[in-house]
């Protein structure tokens, strides 16, 4: 009788097997052989590899430690007798082959916007997705300015193609992937910005946190589908006449969630919308506590509406 | 809870008795049990799996039709007990899959997913997976008797593909 072996089996069962390598395996997976290589190019597959990230209740995300990028799994198991039973792990390290800027340079910011990952580096950008690998480098008009110059990752809802953003002394220009070229727009930034910070990704758009120098306090965003900047949104007036720190977050693309922690209190709130309108934002409050539970401020959080959790880091 | 005996018979001609209610955690022998196809006194023949096989899928049946019973008496079981029972059905999967080699475990697949049961086929899945993480392609293609039929040149290709990837 043959002997039995993986290459007997048929396509569905060899792409059941393969969507359940983790993520950190699919270039040893790919460059194993032919037929591995195209199943995993496969929509399907990808479909499916992250469908089982999703069912299992794990939330994925980024975080840049010592200049690099590590995927970061957050699974919170349940609360029992007042203890969070919660694992966090480091499950990937990104890691550039024969790339020497990557290896030499420090990666300043990443962000992310459906699927594609941007990587500042010194004098230029990578855009990637982890499923469609071929890492695509953008050369950055103004290199060297790397604190003063803002970058974030969008795409046009009415053609689906994504761009990147550069903001830079008060100039905007958009790289449009699909055409590969830089182009500078007419739109301007009517605000004198004092502080511009926190960008992220939701619906296409991208949204920063912001501050002038009357220091009016604004979530700012960048239409990408309009090439123009958004209607601004107020933050929550929560903590009158206190100054406080924000940061956003959003929540499975669908809503924006802002933290909000005075300075001289150890209060913290958190607001959740889900509808982003030009004046009145319908912020709800989602969490309100009168000591925060980690003595410094916190960086970064994570909710979890149907669970009723906040996570601090 | 219905203790009906039926017969499952092996493609070399084995037969085995097995409750009712473990067999209908295959959605094709539950859909004969529906549709009375099955004759009480005559084994259901399963053609593509040999006994040593079926042996294997009616213990991973067995076991979790009695867990799946639990399930039904104790809904009001604390978090706890919920976390115990299952920690107990880990150790047992993980115990149950661990005495097997790759190609029983390809077998085992083959009928599982010919018989229609999920969870089975997703523990395999899960199982020959593992021996993936952390593997360079040398060695996966020695632990799966691959050949490598990429050209240099297509393995240079694939390499500047995946240049950047989470590792």
């Amino acid at each position: 009788m043959m002997m039995m072996m993986m290459s007997n089996l048929p396509h569905d069962l060899v792409e059941e097997i393969l969507t359940r390598a983790p993520l950190k395996s699919l270039r040893a997976v790919r460059s194993t052989c032919k037929k591995w290589n195209a199943l995993t190019k496969d929509r399907s597959f990808t479909d499916k590899h992250i469908g089982k990230v999703t069912a299992s209740g794990e939330k994925e995300f980024l975080m840049l430690v010592g200049y690099r990028v590590y995927l970061i799994g957050v699974n919170v198991h349940g609360i029992q007798n007042n203890n969070v039973d919660v694992s966090i792990k480091r499950k990937a390290k990104l890691i550039a082959l024969d790339d020497s800027e990557f290896h030499r340079s420090q990666v300043f910011r990443v962000f992310h916007s459906n699927g594609l990952l941007l990587c500042v580096l010194d004098t230029r950008l990578v855009v990637w997705n982890p499923y469609w690998g071929k890492p695509k480098s953008i050369k950055r008009r103004h290199s060297m300015c790397t604190s003063s110059e803002i970058f974030s990752l969008g795409y046009d809802k009415s053609c689906g193609s994504q761009k990147v953003l550069s903001l830079f002394q008060n100039k905007v220009e958009i790289y449009d992937l699909s055409s590969n070229s830089w182009m500078l727009t007419d739109c301007t930034v009517e605000w004198e910005l004092y502080y511009i910070k926190c960008s992220l990704s939701l619906k296409g758009n991208t949204y920063w946190y912001a501050k002038d120098f009357k220091l009016e306090e604004y979530i700012i965003c960048f239409d990408f589908t309009k090439e123009r900047f958004g209607p601004c949104p107020p933050l929550p007036m929560s903590f009158i006449n206190k100054r406080y720190s924000p940061s956003i977050h959003a929540i499975r693309e669908e809503m924006l969630a802002v933290l909000l922690q005075p300075w001289n209190t150890y209060e913290l709130e958190i607001w959740v919308t889900n509808k982003i309108e030009p004046d009145a934002l319908p912020w709800s409050k989602f969490l309100k506590i009168n000591k925060r539970p980690i003595s410094v401020m916190c960086g970064g959080f994570l909710i979890d509406e149907e669970k009723k959790l906040a996570l601090f880091f | 809870m219905s203790s009906n005996m039926i017969m499952l018979k092996s493609s070399d001609g084995a037969s085995f008795e097995i409750e009712e209610a473990a067999a209908r955690k295959s959605k094709i022998i539950a859909n004969m049990i529906e549709v009375e196809c099955v004759d009480e006194d005559k084994a259901i023949p399963l053609q593509n799996v040999t006994g040593n096989i079926l042996a294997l899928v009616i213990e991973y049946c067995n076991k979790h039709i009695v867990d799946d019973d639990d399930d039904v008496a104790t809904e009001e079981a604390s978090e706890e007990e919920e976390e115990a029972k299952k920690k107990k059905v880990d150790d047992w999967e993980a115990e149950f899959m661990n005495s097997m080699s790759l190609e029983t475990m390809f077998e085992l697949l083959l009928a599982a997913n010919y018989l229609n049961i999920k969870s089975l086929i997703d523990l395999v899945c899960q199982t020959i997976a593992n021996n993936i993480k952390d593997k360079t392609p040398e060695e996966v293609r020695k632990i799966f008797s691959i050949e490598n039929d990429f050209t240099p040149e297509e393995e240079e290709e694939i390499r500047k593909e995946n240049a950047w990837a989470f590792g």
